[in-house]
């Protein structure tokens, strides 16, 4: 229930202003971190029922949930805090093509992490459940692996690119644009 | 700056409080948790192997911890607080990539089997993904003596010299083979109450869903549909019992594992002698002109008389083999005779 108040807060407080996000990555991270915290967390809530807890626990389940609270909200809100502040701070912007990459890379490749090792860990789980020789577990889940490594690969690629616009904002060359600052413009007129 | 304190200090002392409740308090009452009955400290050389488990991060893919769940009775009984006496930090483990490790030592008691797996675990369980450890071991010309080459099958072997474990590979096997559920009293060693109990419904029902899919599923030769053998069920449990060693093919690992194709007492008319060697397993016996060095595992208290059959029936209908079938009440037979 607070996870719902809380995450019904943020999104009621972006009522009428969801366009804004097309202008704003930071914005942008700020809400697949809000989206991430709850998912995540109603997850949470039912894999702590024992029926269902009895199928995911100690499976790649729990590895894929795990992700999507520490990564898919910590992390984005984390990013999102990072690109917000740290312009305002230094003076220097990254170019919206850093962001774009690091974004959609991090959101695309986190979202196929997740979901395949869901899927793969429910697999293991139920194989157990039905009595499978162990190793029938292993070799079921080893297509949804494979996903896994790709959805991993586009993560560490985007944190490459984070580290590139970190150092754009910190004392590389700032981008000639202020991604900022149209967003700011609207705010005062509003 | 009053504010600051407040801040720093309040979040401290929440933090504290949790910590004292989370972690110092179940910290000492575990501590007084006295040692299960039959449950040993390691000695100094199985300590050792614990270091290298932890080293080498064992514990992110094997648990062990087996919980009280049908899926679970096949690692050993539920475990309990006194199991963990002298493992502290304890091994708990939060993800199965590979299988349980509470009762290794007694599921797979061949220090051979253990180092040939741990050298390669493709060479005896070819679907394995666990990495290589065989850097734990050296190639050398000649055998030095008192050391036993590892009987690596040819397709794993190197080319040239013979492979011998080093001091970390003989720790690591030392510890795992140390790892081994005492009987509770009152609790049978597939964790249900007394006497042995057949294989639990969800067992009986993954085999038949088995049943339905499996697309290899051995004729079932001279065993005859009537004694009650379930073929699915008899290569399931081959599998997870037996394969290890034996392989899928029964041919088991040459100078080894002895192979099950042929094999006399498998096609033998009389059975007693293949069912007490499931029943109480084997060591230090010539199969077939060979002699085996690694003991293969008692399975009577393991498993069900009804399992023991279809695991019986399963090889003998299986390559080639031409046994003549076996009934759970025939295991039950043999087992009243003890060992």
């Amino acid at each position: 229930m607070p996870v719902w108040g809380g995450s019904a807060n943020f999104l009621l407080t972006m009522r009428g202003r969801l366009g804004d996000l097309a202008h704003s990555y930071p914005l942008m991270f700020i809400f697949v971190g809000v989206i991430g915290y709850l998912v995540g967390s109603t997850q949470g809530t039912f894999e702590a029922f024992r029926s269902l807890q009895e199928v995911w626990h100690l499976t790649n389940f729990t590895v894929g949930h795990s992700h999507l609270t520490m990564y898919g909200f910590i992390t984005f809100a984390t990013w999102g805090g990072v690109y917000a502040l740290l312009p305002l701070a230094t003076g220097k912007a990254p170019g919206q093509l850093g962001l774009g990459l690091h974004f959609w890379m991090a959101v695309v490749g986190s979202f196929i992490y997740v979901i395949s090792l869901s899927i793969g860990g429910t697999i293991q789980g139920l194989d157990w459940i039905h009595g499978l020789p162990f190793i029938q577990s292993v070799v079921d889940i080893q297509a949804y692996w494979v996903w896994r490594g790709v959805g991993g690969l586009l993560m560490f690629l985007s944190h490459i690119v984070f580290a590139w616009n970190v150092w754009r904002m910190s004392f590389g060359p700032s981008a000639k644009v202020a991604p900022l600052a149209p967003l700011y413009a609207d705010e005062v007129t509003a | 700056m009053n504010k600051l304190v407040l801040i720093a200090g309040g979040s401290s002392a929440v933090f504290a409080c949790l910590a004292l409740l989370m972690g110092v308090l179940p910290g000492i009452a575990l501590s007084k948790t006295p040692p299960g009955p039959g449950v040993v400290p390691l000695t100094a050389l199985q300590d050792e192997g614990r270091e290298v488990y932890v080293a080498n991060g064992c514990s992110y893919c094997h648990t062990q911890q087996v919980r009280p769940l049908a899926q679970d009775k096949i690692f050993g009984r539920p475990s309990a607080p006194g199991d963990f006496a002298y493992q502290t930090p304890e091994l708990l483990g939060s993800e199965r990539t590979g299988p349980d490790l509470t009762n290794v030592g007694v599921r797979q008691a061949s220090t051979v089997w253990q180092y040939i797996h741990l050298y390669n675990p493709r060479a005896v369980v070819p679907e394995s993904i666990m990495p290589a450890f065989d850097w734990m071991f050296q190639v050398l010309d000649h055998a030095p003596p008192g050391a036993t080459p590892v009987p690596l099958p040819t397709a794993y072997a190197p080319k040239h010299g013979v492979v011998v474990p080093d001091h970390q590979a003989e720790a690591l096997v030392a510890y795992l083979l140390s790892l081994k559920q005492p009987t509770l009293p009152g609790v049978s060693s597939d964790g249900s109450a007394m006497p042995m109990p057949g294989v639990s419904s969800a067992t009986a029902a993954g085999a038949s869903t088995a049943a339905s899919t499996a697309e290899n599923t051995p004729a079932s030769g001279s065993v005859s549909a009537a004694s009650g053998y379930d073929a699915a069920k008899g290569k399931a449990l081959f599998t997870t019992n037996c394969a290890a060693c034996h392989q899928a093919n029964g041919e088991g690992l040459p100078g080894a594992f002895p192979s099950l194709k042929g094999d006399a007492a498998v096609n033998d008319a009389d059975p007693t002698a293949q069912i007490r060697t499931v029943l109480n397993g084997l060591q230090g016996r010539n199969v077939g002109g060979v002699a085996y060095s690694s003991p293969m595992p008692a399975f009577g208290d393991m498993l069900s008389d009804a399992d023991i059959a279809n695991i019986i029936d399963y090889e003998r209908s299986s390559w080639g083999n031409v046994g003549t079938p076996v009934t759970a009440a025939r295991v039950a037979t043999e087992r009243a005779k003890g060992k």
